[in-house]
């Protein structure tokens, strides 16, 4: 048994089928194969034939549309799948704020605007005031004297810092300059 | 490296979204194993309505498998075989002390058109039936998921946990019966009609 040049060294009879079988499945013709099988052919043709006998009886087998069990297949499914857990909704602050002080229904939107609103101009206020009191006009006005024209823009900035809330040690430097 | 077939691909993404029970992909799933289960459950059982009512069960398991969180450690089809060869194990043992229903009474004739091709498809699945069940259960394993059902000797491997070298020997072993086993049944038949 083997021997042959088509199977290289290979010499277990098992492996021998397994690849004859191998060149049956790649669609390679029994002919083909045997005719390249040398003397593994005698012993191999059988057996492929009733392998590929198989594989041709496989359409004839009479299967069932398989409704039924496709229906109990999803019944089933819905019952075992795992119960989702539902989220929590997130409500606005606004809605929450508007359902605490038992504002008249669509109030919370207005209270929503005006709320932004408040937060913007605060926001501009900030910014300005941050910017004019760093910017490079406002520290070449600490160098002017009375009677020129920024004058009133450096008594104006230095009211400003004096008003803004600081410590008593910085408040009487600020004065004494 | 291991080879991923396209088919393989598909199968193992249809059980990642079985696993979180989406219905298309149940649904999918189904149509896709439905006949290949039942088939080997059929040439198992031998009963068309134990073939069925197997053939559910199967799919009902890997349903429960896939809630467990179960892994299929090589392709989905080994897997699936793998839960089906259970199925009718449990079968068995169920109805140990019943007597076994002979293998080719139970079967069903394959309906093909015209009368000569349905004789002859008939008669040859007839005594491709009969040789099937003369095989051991092992051997008939493997043919029918080797060569019904085209998996490959690793997946069968993987179904019928034994290693690959093992399913060689077993598929030498059984096409060896089963090809005597056909050509003793012709050749009977022959005999037979010449007296």
């Amino acid at each position: 048994m083997s021997g042959d040049v088509n199977w290289g060294i290979e010499t277990d009879p098992d492996t021998i089928l397994a690849l004859a079988l191998d060149r049956v499945s790649a669609g390679e013709s029994l002919g083909s194969i045997l005719s390249s099988a040398g003397a593994d052919a005698e012993w191999l043709e059988p057996l492929l034939v009733a392998a590929i006998t198989i594989r041709r009886m496989r359409g004839a087998v009479p299967v069932p549309s398989g409704e039924a069990s496709l229906a109990g297949f999803l019944a089933r499914a819905r019952r075992v799948a795992p119960k989702s857990v539902a989220k929590p909704v997130l409500r606005p602050w606004w809605t929450r704020l508007s359902d605490v002080l038992r504002l008249p229904a669509g109030f919370a939107p207005r209270l929503a605007s005006v709320a932004m609103s408040i937060l913007l101009v605060a926001f501009a206020l900030i910014s300005g005031l941050t910017l004019f009191l760093g910017s490079p006009s406002a520290v070449a006005a600490q160098n002017v004297l009375p009677g020129q024209i920024v004058y009133p823009l450096k008594r104006l900035g230095e009211d400003i810092l004096l008003s803004l809330p600081q410590s008593s040690q910085s408040r009487s430097a600020k004065v004494a300059e | 490296m291991k080879d991923v077939s396209d088919a393989e691909l598909v199968e193992t993404g249809l059980l990642e979204r079985a696993r979180r029970f989406d219905p298309e992909a149940l649904r999918a799933l189904h149509d896709r194993f439905y006949a290949p289960v039942y088939r080997y459950v059929h040439f198992k059982v031998a009963d068309p309505q134990s073939s069925e009512d197997l053939t559910s069960e199967v799919f009902v398991r890997v349903l429960e498998a896939l809630k467990r969180g179960m892994e299929w450690r090589t392709t989905p089809a080994a897997w699936i075989f793998g839960i089906a060869r259970h199925v009718v194990a449990d079968h068995y043992r169920k109805r140990m002390r019943q007597a076994e229903v002979e293998l080719d009474d139970g079967l069903t004739m394959p309906g093909e058109d015209g009368p000569i091709a349905r004789v002859v498809v008939a008669e040859e699945y007839e005594a491709l039936a009969k040789a099937i069940g003369s095989l051991t259960d092992e051997q008939r394993d493997v043919i029918l998921m080797r060569f019904m059902e085209g998996l490959s000797i690793q997946d069968v491997a993987a179904a019928l946990d034994k290693t690959p070298g093992a399913i060689k020997g077993l598929q030498h072993r059984a096409l060896r019966a089963l090809s005597h086993s056909m050509l003793y049944d012709s050749s009977e038949d022959v005999a037979g009609g010449g007296l």
